[in-house]
């Protein structure tokens, strides 16, 4: 090999890029050559030089800055398309998807349906209702499996019911059958977490590798997954049915669709929001927002078939969720009902009462978000554990809290929605030790067996 | 484990936007410095690079050839600084700028290099972000720029020369001044 074919094939040397022969063959040339060899060196000391100005660590900071403009982008784009009548609006959107294809003049809304007999002619106007639930609720009476996919406008890892305008939707999956005895497993499932009863106990599965261990099956419904209930079709109907026999202002609305030919009864149901309007978690859940629950059963055989629901806004409403493919009595594979768990795990438990229990729950709001920043600020992680429940503190949480420095603490506030207002939000500033400064709300409560404070969120 | 930007693209327009996060994590960091060659500062060069995976996002379902998702977005890096400076010019004057670049130099930025490789074309720069600012191997460059391997050696081999000549030139230049 001479010198132009050796100072060629440099680069690739440098990267391990040659064949063994090739290879040999030029430290057999770099051997003799003292050009050459200063070139390789030269090249070596380039890249060192490279490497060393190119290293910094990428920054979750910078990536949430750019989801939070992304947010507030799309917030824009959804706030410029026109406010238009919320009633037109929803026709709107479902002649326009996909799954009801269906011609707009075969749509028969019955504007006075109440005064209209819904499955036949004998049915007395006022009760219109409270039959179409009561067929429907007959109709899954003896359903055993049921299987739904779902997309609902949240954050992929975060809680089952946080809900936000902008978000996108994340898809969502959710299984339940009853064996021969009687036996129910059930399943939910979006792409950061995993909630399985398997009939004897409950996990949640916050991916990768956290969770919590319940060794008693738990209801449906439970860590915060209302929308599990949906799995349960009979008592969400029986549910719909007692509110509309004992709310004297329940509002509501009965219509017909026909879709592919089939008739098709909707239900609309109007609920308006658990919290006050200007409340922190105003529209971040279903029920702390005014919203449409839209419920669509099929004439013949009375069941539920979809199910969405719209958050009023301002300007318009905004589909927050829906039931896209609902399947009854299909058998479920048994590897559904089991979840392969990695080695790791970290289990997050409730917190237990500590020989020094008193001197953490006397500690005001602040004085808890003061400790807990201090702990990290020390990197005190036994002190963190005291705020926090779990077993055992994360790698990645340490080296994201660890040495931070507190900028400043301000003045807790609550809500009425959060641990059914007994919660407290701590504004707080901090500066980590990746230099970037964060600014938010730490969310501790305190309804625990110890009845300490804990940090269940805001990080 | 490590997908290719194709992957994660065709996540994001499948309805898994959270994806994208990966490709923020990807090229943050070349993507900064590119910006930081042009705007010449740090804290605008952040702020572009934002700009830039914002505009990415929502462009991304109108980009064409998924392969080169790295020189699109070197490109739209491209058009975010030129709109910046464009602005910037009628706000600050040159000395000013000048002046908070040398303030927010830090020891051991190695401003001629950085210099250097402000100055570089194009071609070469992206072949260099890549390799070393994104991290990527020469397999992964050809794999995400759908090149075969020996373009990306040659090309890392010319974008070498000429740093060192660029190199070279400011160093004569340097000494002419001290002189």
């Amino acid at each position: 090999m001479n010198c132009t074919e050796t100072r060629e094939k440099l680069v690739e040397y440098t990267e391990n890029l040659l064949t063994d022969s090739q290879r040999r063959e030029i430290e057999a040339h770099l051997k003799g050559c003292q050009n050459c060899r200063m070139e390789l060196q030269q090249l070596n000391e380039l890249s060192q030089r490279i490497k060393s100005v190119s290293q910094s660590e990428s920054s979750l900071d910078f990536e949430n800055a750019v989801f939070n403009r992304i947010i507030c982008e799309q917030n824009k784009k959804l706030k410029q398309a026109d406010g238009i009548n919320r009633q037109l609006h929803i026709w709107r959107i479902i002649m326009k998807s996909k799954i009801t294809k269906f011609a707009a003049a075969a749509v028969i809304l019955v504007a006075a349906i109440l005064s209209v007999s819904i499955f036949n002619q004998s049915v007395p106007a006022a009760s219109a209702m409270t039959q179409v639930l009561q067929d429907a609720i007959n109709a899954v009476s003896d359903v055993w499996s049921v299987h739904m996919k779902a997309r609902m406008r949240t954050l992929p890892a975060d809680n089952f019911s946080l809900i936000g305008l902008e978000y996108d939707f994340v898809p969502i999956e959710m299984w339940k059958r009853t064996d021969n005895n009687g036996q129910v497993q059930w399943r939910v499932e979006k792409p950061g977490r995993v909630l399985l009863m398997d009939g004897k106990s409950t996990f949640m599965l916050i991916r990768p590798n956290h969770g919590v261990l319940e060794k008693r099956p738990l209801p449906m419904g439970c860590f915060d997954s209302s929308f599990g209930r949906l799995l349960n079709v009979q008592d969400l109907l029986d549910n719909e049915l007692q509110n509309s026999k004992s709310q004297s202002d329940h509002q509501a609305n009965l219509s017909h669709q026909e879709i592919d030919g089939r008739d098709k009864i909707i239900l609309e149901v109007d609920v308006a929001a658990d919290v006050p309007e200007g409340d922190y978690l105003r529209n971040q859940f279903i029920a702390a927002s005014d919203h449409l629950k839209v419920y669509r059963f099929d004439a013949e055989t009375k069941l539920l078939e979809s199910f969405q629901v719209y958050v009023h806004t301002e300007k318009q409403d905004v589909l927050i969720f829906e039931i896209t493919d609902i399947e009854y009595n299909k058998e479920i594979a048994d590897s559904v009902f089991r979840l392969d768990l990695p080695e790791n795990m970290v289990w997050y438990s409730e917190p237990q009462v500590l020989p020094d229990n008193e001197k953490y729950v006397k500690m005001s709001p602040k004085e808890v978000a003061t400790a807990f920043f201090d702990a990290c600020a020390k990197e005190d992680w036994n002190e963190f554990l005291k705020f926090w429940s779990a077993t055992a503190v994360d790698e990645q949480i340490k080296s994201y809290l660890g040495g931070l420095e507190i900028i400043s603490i301000g003045e807790p506030f609550q809500s009425k929605g959060y641990a059914r207002g007994s919660g407290w939000f701590v504004p707080y500033e901090i500066k980590l030790k990746s230099g970037d400064i964060k600014k938010f709300n730490l969310a501790i409560r305190n309804d625990n067996p110890a009845k300490r404070w804990v940090v269940d969120g805001g990080i | 484990m490590a997908e290719n930007d194709q992957y994660y693209i065709e996540q994001c327009l499948d309805g898994r936007p959270d994806e994208f996060r990966e490709l923020v994590r990807r090229y943050q960091t070349a993507i900064t410095a590119y910006l930081t060659s042009k705007l010449g500062n740090k804290t605008n060069a952040e702020e572009a690079a934002q700009e830039t995976f914002v505009r990415a996002y929502f462009g991304l379902k109108d980009l064409k050839k998924r392969e080169s998702f790295s020189s699109w977005l070197l490109g739209i890096a491209g058009r975010v600084a030129k709109e910046q400076l464009r602005n910037k010019n009628q706000l600050m004057d040159m000395d000013l700028l000048a002046e908070q670049q040398s303030r927010e130099q830090k020891a051991g930025d190695d401003f001629e290099l950085q210099r250097a490789f402000a100055q570089l074309p194009d071609s070469y720069r992206e072949i260099i972000l890549l390799r070393f600012y994104a991290s990527q191997s020469c397999q992964q460059i050809a794999g995400n720029l759908n090149m075969p391997l020996g373009t990306v050696t040659k090309t890392l081999s010319r974008a070498y020369t000429e740093l060192r000549r660029l190199l070279e030139k400011q160093k004569m230049k340097d000494s002419e001044v001290q002189r």
